[in-house]
């Protein structure tokens, strides 16, 4: 048994530097959206809306450019920033993780209504615009849901975060195999859903 | 009546009576039809006053001529041969038909009896005939059916329609322009001097024509003589002009050309394949053998269905052998037939993957093209689009003559009125049928875009590398491309590679470079190893790992970008779609430059 030991403390080790140098490997993924799903399911209401429309705002200002990648950083760098005002460490933490997902909704409006749909949102409709994209994309978001807890991986517990978010990386994986979106939108569409359906 | 008082009182109280039948229905049919006329009110002496006097005539002397002639064809007249007998039975005529007997009386009815019946008087049953008329259109004529009947003939004769107008409309049609309806409203109330552009075109007045309708004095012989002489004159116009000539001739031309436009229907109906284009490769087939062969059999027309739900990329399976199968394979339905992406490149059961075939199967191909595509059972299916493409030329070309044969010149100036509108159409009509054929015979591809051969040979040597040989077929010249390539463990994606390798066996002249990808231009090279750098350190910060994977979208793993390709975690969610998209159809846009069907 101890001849054991320093071989298998070697193996832990080296799988956690897997999983450091390796981040969006399965399990690192399951877990992370495990996180996310705590985080947004915990923190408050009028928290996730603050985050929100402070995202709204600077994506459309500070942020707004034609090149992906800047305005990618630049809303990381904008929501990291917001979250440091918070004093507790773990609203900190939390904060940060459904700052993820408002971040990563906002770069996937365009994919869930594209600009000729907007066009013509817009034109028909009159008052609040930004409320009626908001109800648009719930629509759609509602549809991924369907579709997931129709798949026998919606199969969870209720508070079994592990479990869903397992089944989560799963359909998601799927899905996007075969439709036109990326694997993050998906995912946080639906833990966004998830999250604020209360 | 009198006459038969001493056979009728023999007994006192007996009763003997014998009815002749003729007197019986006249009393009968009259009796009937008062009844009727009582309910139809029209006994009513007011109704009565209210007829017109033709019709009062009318009835009169149909009555009159209907009832005597009733009276005489019925032989009223004459005594009649049926008689009713009410008596006792003991005197009921031999012969006779008993129809009922009680109390000693016999109700019995005979035929052609010596026994003298009791009959109307002759001026009776007369006057009961024509009453039976007289009640008749009584009945059912009133003045208004009456009116309606004489009226008959002069509306068939005569409908307003077929009249010449008596004055000609004479109008001048001013066409007002769109968007000037405010200045002529201005113009109207005088806040506008004048319309300017909005000035309305006058509008040709439509010439006057010989009106050939019936003029409203014409008598209707004089019309229908008119009618019939002016048919004569245009059928014989017609036989002996050049119309009929020309029918004639289009007809030849069509009968000369038969069986061509029977093939053309009958290759159009039954599906038959309007490309043919065939790869053969060595590698073996991505399912076992006898599961191929046995799908073929079973479901020829499966590759619909299986390009429409192909997804963005597969897990091949740990099978070693046949891998590299199932990724050329999806490389070819992704490239040629998804759905998903803009118009599909080609039709699937047109294309054939020759699988398990010998490396040099492009050599033997260009030694003798017509014994091998025997032995590969390809050349019926090949010289059938052959033919279907000679077909198409035919059907043009007499598309082309029947429309010369449509341009038809007018043979007399006295009737250059009439038929110059009919010029006008028929120049109209040819040059949209000239542009029609045109453009056709533009798109008609020539033979050698809707068959094609080339091979796709793999090649452990660690190069890739393209050759090209000509054959002939049926006086065309294919080029045949074989690809050799390598399949090496050297990390990178079997997948990409395949795609690479694959497209540019189907077309040498696609490109896909930083200017036509969807990624943003860098001014890093793709590969650098500074840029992998970067993007590794950014990916690998632990907070905000779903939005991180945004820079994915600009790493198109078909430039290269190898810092992605080497790492597995990565590959798992990264966006393909962007990427795949894009690339298939920049190949597909200029893959169908040169390669389609009929």
């Amino acid at each position: 048994m101890k001849q054991l030991t320093t071989p298998l403390i070697l193996l832990v080790f080296c799988g956690l530097l897997a999983a450091e140098t390796m981040p969006y490997q399965q399990q690192s993924r399951i877990d992370y959206i495990e996180k996310v799903l705590v985080a947004i399911t915990s923190a408050q209401e009028k928290d996730i809306d603050n985050v929100n429309s402070y995202i709204n705002v600077v994506d459309r200002n500070n942020c707004a450019s034609n090149l992906s990648s800047l305005r990618t950083q630049c809303l990381i760098q904008y929501a990291m920033d917001n979250c440091k005002s918070l004093r507790s460490q773990k609203k900190k933490l939390n904060c940060e993780l459904y700052s993820d997902i408002i971040v990563v909704n906002k770069l996937s409006e365009v994919v869930f209504i594209p600009r000729s749909e907007r066009y013509q949102i817009l034109k028909n409709n009159t008052g609040n615009s930004r409320q009626i994209i908001v109800n648009r994309l719930e629509q759609k978001y509602s549809r991924l849901v369907t579709q997931f807890s129709l798949t026998p991986e919606a199969n969870c517990k209720g508070d079994d975060y592990q479990c869903l978010a397992q089944g989560l990386d799963k359909f998601c994986l799927d899905y996007t195999n075969q439709k036109s979106l990326s694997w993050q939108y998906c995912m946080s569409a639906i833990v966004w859903f998830i999250g604020t359906a209360r | 009546m009198n006459q038969n008082s001493d056979l009728n009182s023999n007994k006192k109280g007996l009763i003997n009576i014998n009815v002749g039948t003729n007197s019986i229905v006249i009393l009968l049919i009259v009796f009937g039809l008062l009844l009727l006329a009582y309910r139809s009110d029209v006994l009513n002496l007011d109704y009565l006053k209210s007829l017109n006097q033709s019709l009062s005539f009318f009835i009169g002397l149909f009555s009159i001529i209907l009832g005597s002639v009733f009276f005489k064809f019925w032989s009223f007249d004459r005594k009649s041969k049926f008689l009713l007998h009410l008596t006792e039975p003991k005197n009921i005529p031999k012969g006779s038909t008993t129809l009922y007997t009680k109390n000693n009386l016999s109700f019995a009815i005979s035929y052609l009896s010596k026994v003298n019946a009791q009959e109307l008087p002759l001026v009776l049953r007369q006057l009961g005939c024509i009453s039976i008329f007289f009640l008749l259109a009584l009945i059912t004529l009133d003045n208004r059916g009456f009116s309606k009947v004489t009226d008959l003939p002069g509306e068939i004769l005569q409908t307003s329609s077929d009249f010449c107008p008596e004055q000609l409309a004479v109008v001048e049609e001013q066409v007002p322009k769109a968007g000037c309806a405010l200045i002529l409203k201005a113009f109207e109330l005088g806040y506008a001097k004048d319309l300017g552009e909005c000035e309305p075109e006058k509008v040709e007045v439509e010439k006057l024509k010989v009106c050939e309708k019936r003029r409203k004095e014409e008598p209707y012989a004089h019309y229908f003589t008119r009618q019939i002489t002016s048919f004569i004159d245009k059928s014989v116009v017609f036989f002996t002009g050049n119309e009929v000539k020309n029918i004639k001739k289009k007809f030849e031309a069509q009968l000369d050309q038969i069986e061509a436009l029977t093939d053309y229907q009958r290759y159009a109906i039954s599906a038959a394949p309007r490309a043919s284009h065939h790869i053969w490769t060595n590698l073996p087939f991505p399912k076992p053998e006898y599961l191929h062969k046995a799908i073929e059999t079973l479901l020829p027309g499966q590759c619909l269905e299986d390009f429409q739900n192909q997804t963005n990329t597969i897990n091949a399976t740990d099978d070693e052998k046949r891998k590299y199968s199932q990724y050329l394979e999806h490389a070819y339905g992704q490239l040629l037939f998804n759905p998903k992406v803009n118009i599909t490149a080609g039709f699937c059961k047109e294309y054939t993957i020759h699988w398990n075939a010998e490396i040099d199967t492009c050599e033997q191909l260009a030694n003798n093209p017509t014994s091998f595509l025997t032995k590969e059972k390809v050349l019926p299916e090949v010289e059938l689009v052959f033919k279907r493409h000679d077909l198409a030329k035919t059907i043009l070309s007499l598309d082309e003559s029947l429309r010369k044969l449509d341009d038809v010149e007018p043979i007399d100036s006295s009737k250059e009125t009439a038929s110059e509108s009919k010029s006008d159409d028929n120049t109209k009509n040819t040059v949209f049928n000239k542009n029609k054929i045109a453009k056709s015979e533009q798109q008609l591809r020539d033979k050698n875009e809707l068959v094609s051969f080339q091979c796709f040979m793999r090649r452990d040597d660690g190069k890739s590398k393209t050759s090209q040989t000509t054959i002939e077929l049926a006086d065309t010249q294919f080029k045949v491309n074989t690809r050799f390539f390598p399949i090496t463990d050297d990390g990178r994606d079997p997948q990409i590679l395949m795609y690479k390798q694959f497209s540019s066996s189907m077309e040498n002249k696609f490109r896909y470079t930083q200017y036509n990808s969807q990624s943003n231009i860098k001014l890093k090279d793709a590969d650098s190893e500074s840029t992998a750098i970067t993007e590794n350190e950014f990916l690998q910060q632990p907070s905000y790992r779903l939005t991180r994977l945004e820079v994915l979208k600009d790493a198109d793993i078909f430039l290269g970008n190898e810092w992605i390709l080497k790492r597995d975690d990565l590959l798992e969610v990264y966006p393909y779609h962007v990427h795949l998209k894009n690339y298939v159809e920049k190949f597909r846009v200029e893959y169908i430059k040169n390669h389609g069907r009929l």
